[in-house]
Parts: structure tokens; C-alpha cells; sequence
């Protein structure tokens, strides 16, 4: 259906028989960021939906551009003012009712995430301990041929660093295909507007993590490989050699 | 005490541990003078003081009384960061153990000290094969220590130490983990690196490998006996 179809519309009363109507033309298209996806929305002019709808001065839901320069807050405040029975909202009054809603649902999400990032530095930091309790004493024999302590630490560091890259990335790979998942799911929710969008990707929040994941894999390699390289080279030989 | 062709003189070194509240005294005046062309058994019971002997030697330890001299520097007065990068240049360590990095290959561990003293790549490449080939091990450069038997590990192991060209060669229990026969292979490679000029100081409890030195000193409670 586009521009130039012939609609016809109809009312209907709650026993599902047909009322009055109407053969329109369709004059253009439009998104209707606040129908859900199982509303089919039509806009008219107010003298044919009045005559459609046999109800000429009532309406369920208006909405009013303020001309330029106005202060829709001032408007609205004026309108509720002289009209008791009538909810009056902004659009900002709106935006910040939903901002509020899912300020909930943000801070689950910081939440999990700061737990994932925990687990991530416990589970990176555990495998670069284990990983170098169990070549202690490769570290002393390394050493003790003369490669410099910096040069171990990095090595060790590089590795734990290479974990996080790696894993970071599969996570962050993977976190973007369950939000594609729990978006559908989700956006497919009744009496939901189609234009809510509950995951929203942003590179820099995407940057921010994988960051956040690096340097969890630096501080978790550094600290064991600082430890066991700060052990005197005689002294982890002696416990490593019989 | 210090000769001409001496590379290192331990001079009534004495080395104290702390183990908990308790001190001990690993070594309680050790003297020994290592020369040019040495192959030199250091020989004696289970914690007489060997290894810590050998550890003074090639700077690996300091002592706590006493001095060591290598090639005339006193060990005791550099840092740390002084004693590895002399180490990196003068010292080959052999481990009872081996110590090989497990994922790396024969070659590659045997690069280590050359990449460490940032030898370039294709000239650290050419000289681990080519000592790799000196030890007998010229058709193993591409297996990993897995892949290897221990006397191969082992003589992996004699090679790595020898890729600086250092001047003198540690080994510390070389044997220790291996067989009579891979024993008696070490010991003729061992010959063999000092009749060509290579300087060896072996702590053993190997009769046998003790045997094969040109020289032997004893080292019993901490204290050296020619």
C-alpha cells in the first residue's frame, strides 16, 4: 500500500459488527513511533474521523505542536490548568517516565556487567597463577641464564593479556548476538511501541568494555608474574630442582 | 690466587640462608679457582653445598662472606640487573632438570639467551642450529621437549648453555634424571666440549661423570677439599 491506494475504513462496535465507512485515499506514509507492532494506525483529518466516528468533541488522545519559541512544559502546565479530566504530558515528560523505567533495567545491566568483568580478572588471574606456579621452575632457570626480570614479567604479563583479548572479544561477540536475540524477543512484547529499542549498541560503550577487559587482563597477569619473579632465582631453584 | 687464564675465584665464600627464624649456612669458606679449559667436578654428599657453590660461581646467588671474582669483577659488588646481563654473556647453565620451555621447540629454547641478548633473528637462528648440530642433535631442531628423550632434552639443554659462547659452563646434576647410557653420552659430549676449549664446572653425584673431569674438588659441610 503506498501513495494514491484506495482504504476503506470502517468503526466497529464491541459486538464486532460494522458501524460507519468511509472509502479513503491514501495520500502518503509515515512511522508512528508510539504504535505497537500489532496497532495499524491511520492519521485523518479531524472533520472525516469526526464524521467516521459520529463523536464530534470527543477524542481519546491528541497531540499538540507547540508553535516556535514556546515552552511546551509552560503549555502543558496551562492546559492541565483549565482541563481537569485530560492527562497532559510532554514528549520530554514522556521520554524521561521511560528514561526512569529503564534506569532499572540499566542498572541490572551494570550490575551483571561488573560482575562478568570480576569473574573475567578472578578467572584470567587464576589461569595466569596457575600457569606460573606450575613453570616456576622454568621462570628461575630462565632467569637464572640472565633474561631480565622486566623481560619474564612482560612475557607472562603478554599472555594474560592475549587471554583477555581473546576471550574479551568472543565475549563481547557473543553479548552482541544475545542482545540481538533478547531485542526480538523483547520488542515482540504486547502493547509495546515499535520504536523501543531496549539494547542499543554504541561503540564507544562496546570500546569501554573490551578496555575494561584488557586491563583486567593486564592487572591479573601482572600481579602473579610480579610475584613469582620477585622470589630469589636460588631459592625457587632450590624448591624445583631435587 | 688469580692466574692469567683464571675465569673465576671463589675466595673463603660463605653463604647464609634464612629458613623461618632459623639461619643456615649453606657454605662455610669455599675456595676454588676455575681456569681456562678447566672441566671441573665439583663432587660431594646430598646438601654439602654444591649447588650453592655453583650458584656463587656464575653470579646466579651472592655471598654473604667472601669473594668471587669473575673475569676479574667482583660479583658481589654488581646489581642484579648487572649480574644477568654478565650471566647472558659468560655463563651456560645446565639444569638436573632441563628446564626446556615446554612449547617451544629445540631451536626455539635454544634461541632464548640469543633473543635475550638481542642477537638478530636470522644470526640467532643460524647459530642455535649450529650448536644444536654440535651436540648431535641436528635432526631434532623442530621437536619440542615432549617430543624428546630426556637425554636429548638434556643435550638440548647443554646447547641452550652454550649459545652465547659463554666462558664457562654450569651444570648442576646434569645426569640426575637420566639413565646409565644417556649418562655416559653426556659425559663424552661433555669431553668433547672441553677438548674444544669449552670450560665446564659439573656438580655430580656421578662417580663416573666425576671421573671424566680433568680436575675434582670436594665439597663436604660447606667447605671445599681439592
Amino acid at each position: 500500500m503506498g501513495p494514491g491506494s484506495r482504504l476503506r475504513l470502517g468503526t466497529a462496535s464491541e459486538f464486532g459488527t460494522w458501524g460507519r465507512s468511509a472509502s479513503v485515499r491514501v495520500s502518503g506514509t509515515g512511522d508512528f513511533v508510539f504504535a505497537t507492532v500489532r496497532d495499524m494506525p491511520v492519521a485523518l483529518p479531524l472533520a472525516d474521523l469526526q464524521a467516521l466516528s459520529g463523536l464530534e468533541d470527543e477524542v481519546s488522545f491528541a497531540m499538540i505542536r507547540v508553535g516556535g519559541g514556546a515552552d511546551p512544559e509552560a503549555v502543558r502546565a496551562e492546559i492541565a490548568g483549565v482541563a481537569d479530566r485530560v492527562e497532559v504530558v510532554t514528549l520530554a515528560g514522556i521520554s524521561d517516565k521511560l528514561d526512569e523505567r529503564l534506569s532499572y533495567f540499566r542498572q541490572v545491566a551494570v550490575i551483571l556487567g561488573s560482575v562478568s568483568l570480576f569473574v573475567a580478572a578472578l578467572l584470567i588471574g587464576t589461569i595466569t597463577a596457575v600457569s606460573v606456579s606450575e613453570r616456576l621452575g622454568v621462570i628461575a632457570a630462565v632467569r637464572a641464564i640472565g633474561v631480565g626480570r622486566r623481560r619474564v614479567v612482560g612475557e607472562l604479563t603478554a599472555e594474560s593479556v592475549v587471554l583477555a583479548i581473546v576471550g574479551g572479544g568472543i565475549g563481547i561477540g557473543l553479548a552482541v548476538v544475545v542482545a540481538g536475540c533478547l531485542e526480538t524477543i523483547l520488542a515482540g512484547l504486547p502493547g509495546l511501541p515499535a520504536a523501543v529499542r531496549f539494547f542499543v549498541l554504541r561503540p564507544e560503550s562496546l570500546v569501554t568494555a573490551y578496555g575494561m577487559v584488557i586491563v583486567s587482563g593486564v592487572v591479573a597477569g601482572l600481579v602473579p608474574a610480579l610475584r613469582a619473579t620477585g622470589q630469589e632465582v636460588t631459592e625457587l631453584l632450590h624448591r624445583e630442582e631435587p | 690466587m688469580r692466574g692469567r687464564d683464571t675465569i673465576v675465584v671463589a675466595r673463603d665464600v660463605t653463604r647464609d640462608y634464612r629458613r623461618g627464624r632459623t639461619r643456615v649456612r649453606a657454605l662455610r669458606g669455599a675456595t676454588v679457582e676455575v681456569r681456562k679449559g678447566d672441566f671441573l667436578a665439583v663432587t660431594g654428599p646430598s646438601g654439602s653445598g654444591k649447588s650453592t657453590l655453583l650458584h656463587l660461581l656464575g653470579g646466579v646467588d651472592v655471598a654473604t662472606g667472601g669473594d668471587v671474582l669473575f673475569l676479574g669483577e667482583d660479583l658481589g659488588r654488581l646489581s642484579v640487573e648487572a649480574r644477568a646481563a654478565l650471566r647472558l654473556r659468560e655463563v651456560g647453565l645446565v639444569f638436573q632438570r632441563f628446564h626446556l620451555l615446554p612449547m617451544l621447540t629445540a631451536i626455539e629454547n635454544v634461541e632464548l639467551p640469543l633473543a635475550a641478548a638481542r642477537v638478530p633473528r636470522r644470526e640467532r637462528r643460524d647459530r642455535a642450529a649450529a650448536v644444536l648440530e654440535r651436540v648431535g642433535l641436528a635432526d631434532r631442531l623442530r621437536h619440542r621437549p615432549s617430543q624428546l628423550s630426556g637425554g636429548q632434552c638434556q643435550r638440548v639443554a647443554i646447547a641452550r648453555a652454550l649459545a652465547n659462547d659463554p666462558a664457562l659452563v654450569l651444570a648442576d646434576e646434569p645426569t640426575g634424571e637420566l639413565d646409565r647410557a644417556t649418562s655416559q653420552r653426556v659425559l663424552t659430549l661433555f669431553k668433547e666440549l672441553n677438548a674444544a676449549g669449552t670450560t665446564l664446572v659439573v656438580a655430580t653425584h656421578d662417580l663416573e661423570l666425576a671421573g671424566g673431569a680433568t680436575r675434582r674438588i670436594e665439597v663436604v659441610d660447606g667447605r671445599t677439599r681439592p
